[in-house]
């Protein structure tokens, strides 16, 4: 949760510092920050690949456990492809690429405004942000009418985490371990699906 | 997009290789967070640069929101559903 708030409070202090007239113009010089997004996933990756936890997890693979991240991607996309009908004012594949972040708003927010464009950007980081903190919110209310299943749904790429104390408590310790599995494969897949959506445009 | 994906998967690789490396993988923890900050910071910036983005931000902020509950709702109702049909009566799992 601290890791949050410090997220959110870099970001924030960098709208401030805009509003009142630091100019990111510098950054236009050939555009640094697309090479620091290629730094950031190369670190991410050896992060995903010396977690043993990663590697724990996968070999736990079957498929009762395999099945709980394909339901977060299609009922995540279902819905937002069934709400694009109604909310015209954004492209049914980037309200796509912003629910695939899956609750990893730090990363799908810099991939989809270096790909598309800052407003979306920001839109994704707080449409990411709201999944981790309603997932935080609703956990007790989820297991009681919706089944053990559906904070780890809610949680999406975060029940590895951040949401995992919750998900643990209230859906039980047997189902942390679906938790984690869950979190890791979608955290792991974020940056493929938005590529994928975005191979559309 | 291709090159960031290909990038990832050398960074999964190589930490793979230097997972007994105690020190190499704190500091790309390290970085990696730091990097994250940074971005975010930069990304801030150009947002508050971006008259366009402020003058709409309750309007970002809606969008946001009806994106997360639609795609949260549609996960959540999947998991309930699948719920129970496979976990509900079999515990062991």
């Amino acid at each position: 949760m601290i890791g949050s708030i410090i997220i959110v409070l870099f970001f924030s202090v960098g709208v401030l510092a805009g509003i009142n007239g630091i100019s990111s113009s510098f950054l236009k010089i050939n555009d640094p920050s697309t090479y620091a997004l290629y730094l950031l996933m190369f670190l991410v990756g050896i992060g995903i690949g010396s977690d043993h936890q990663v590697w724990n997890v996968l070999k736990k693979m079957n498929f009762k456990i395999l099945i709980v991240p394909l339901i977060v991607i299609t009922g995540t996309l279902s819905g937002i492809w069934i709400c694009s009908f109604f909310l015209k004012e954004i492209g049914t594949l980037d309200m796509l690429a912003i629910g695939s972040g899956f609750g990893y708003y730090s990363l799908s927010s810099i991939i989809i405004s270096q790909m598309r464009t800052e407003t979306l950007g920001v839109t994704a980081l707080l449409s990411n942000i709201t999944r981790e903190i309603f997932t935080l919110l609703a956990t007790p209310l989820l297991v009681k009418y919706f089944g053990k299943l559906a904070p780890i749904a809610s949680g999406g790429a975060t029940s590895m985490d951040t949401t995992l104390p919750v998900i643990a408590k209230y859906s039980g310790k047997e189902y942390a371990v679906i938790s984690i599995f869950s979190g890791v494969v979608l955290t792991i897949l974020v940056p493929f699906i938005i590529a994928l959506i975005y191979s559309f445009l | 997009m291709i090159k960031i994906l290909i990038i990832m998967f050398c960074g999964i690789f190589s930490g793979f290789i230097f997972r007994k490396k105690k020190s190499f993988i704190t500091f790309a923890d390290k970085s990696a967070g730091w990097s994250i900050y940074i971005l975010l910071f930069l990304l801030g910036l150009s947002v508050g640069n971006n008259k366009e983005v402020i003058n709409n931000f309750t309007n970002i902020g809606f969008n946001s929101i009806i994106i997360t509950l639609s795609g949260v709702s549609g996960s959540i109702i999947l998991s309930f559903i699948i719920y129970k049909i496979f976990f509900k009566n079999n515990e062991s799992l």
